[in-house]
């Protein structure tokens, strides 16, 4: 596993989003995937900003 | 002295590539003299001499994928962000390799033009460079679109600091010119990111900007900064640049340096963020999200 990450790392390929979570519940995120997207829309399946991203992504 | 052959029309040409790469070469051998951003620092990067970027010939980057949290009709898009600044803003979110600009992995061409080739097959719609702050890579960011089919849209996301030399070498190459207006006067872009003449170089930028391209202006509001930076950014656009897209983004959080300023230390209130959205559309704004 550790040899996999190394190899990861090394090649750029590693994807990352940064989420701040508020203390009333607001989460925000910078960098945003689309896997990232599609766990937030888990979180809040009526939040439109995070709905509208993912739609684009059929598009 | 640069003299590059004008002209290509708003939005990119057929030939981009071609052009790009010719673009390149000139961008290279300016490195001997840098004056790739406004500061003009004049250093023989070439030579292993540093400006105010700390950048030296080649170019790393520290990301490098797919992301939807940009503008609408921009995305999903390939980001290439690039390590390195000329800017220092304390509240950089992601100061660390802004800030520096040996960060991160050294920018093979071919090997990301690869990995945008896929990107583009599995549905990303646009490519975007950015930082830091791509300016200061420009000869390896023409190098890289050299490569790059000419049908693929563009996006140059940018702070807006760079010089008219790197205007030059940029006109016609990117479809759309996704800019940063942070603030709205000098006395806080010395403060909190120690640059002088900022207001003025920004514009001027932007006017270009939107001769040549598509535009969209970017503002990220700060808390406490509504009325000394939101206010006068969204009067000159509207006063200047009527129409223009516009995004407003409220989601400020206190990353890397932020907390040496008082006012920096929280995210933006609801009532702050609320009233600088009224502020915008009282301005007739042309907000995008």
């Amino acid at each position: 596993m550790k040899e996999e990450a190394e190899s990861i790392a090394s090649s750029g390929d590693e994807q990352s989003s940064e989420l701040l979570i508020l203390p009333d519940g607001r989460i925000l995120a910078h960098n945003l995937t689309p896997v990232m997207a599609s766990v937030l829309t888990l979180l809040n399946p009526e939040d439109d900003t995070i709905k509208s991203r993912l739609a684009t992504q059929s598009k | 002295m640069l003299c590059v052959k004008p002209n290509l029309a708003a939005g990119h040409a057929a030939n981009r590539a071609r052009v790009a790469q010719e673009r390149a070469h000139m961008a290279r051998a300016l490195l001997a003299d840098c004056r790739l951003c406004a500061h003009q620092c004049g250093v023989n990067r070439l030579a292993g001499k540093h400006g105010l970027c700390h950048a030296g010939p080649e170019a790393r980057f520290f990301s490098a994928q797919v992301e939807v949290s940009d503008e609408l009709e921009l995305i999903p898009t390939f980001a290439v962000a690039l390590s390195g600044c000329d800017l220092r803003c304390d509240f950089c979110i992601t100061g660390g390799p802004s800030w520096n600009s040996r960060a991160g992995l050294d920018l093979d061409g071919k090997m990301m033009a690869e990995r945008i080739s896929r990107a583009l097959e599995n549905g990303a719609r646009t490519v975007m460079l950015l930082g830091g702050e791509p300016t200061i890579h420009l000869p390896a960011a023409l190098e890289l679109v050299a490569l790059l089919p000419d049908s693929v849209k563009l996006v140059w996301k940018t702070n807006a600091h760079g010089s008219a030399q790197a205007r030059q070498l940029l006109e016609g190459i990117f479809d759309v010119w996704l800019a940063d207006f942070k603030f709205g006067n000098d006395a806080c872009a010395r403060r909190l990111a120690r640059v002088p003449d900022y207001v003025r170089v920004v514009r001027e930028n932007l006017i270009w900007a939107q001769e040549e391209s598509e535009l969209i202006v970017r503002h990220l509001l700060m808390p406490g900064h509504l009325d000394c930076c939101w206010q006068p950014v969204a009067e000159w656009l509207a006063m200047e640049m009527p129409g223009v897209k516009v995004n407003l983004r409220a989601g400020f959080w206190p990353a890397w340096h932020a907390t040496r300023h008082a006012e920096l230390r929280n995210t933006v209130s609801t009532p702050e963020a609320n009233r600088a959205f009224a502020m915008a559309r009282s301005l007739g704004l042309n907000l995008i999200l």
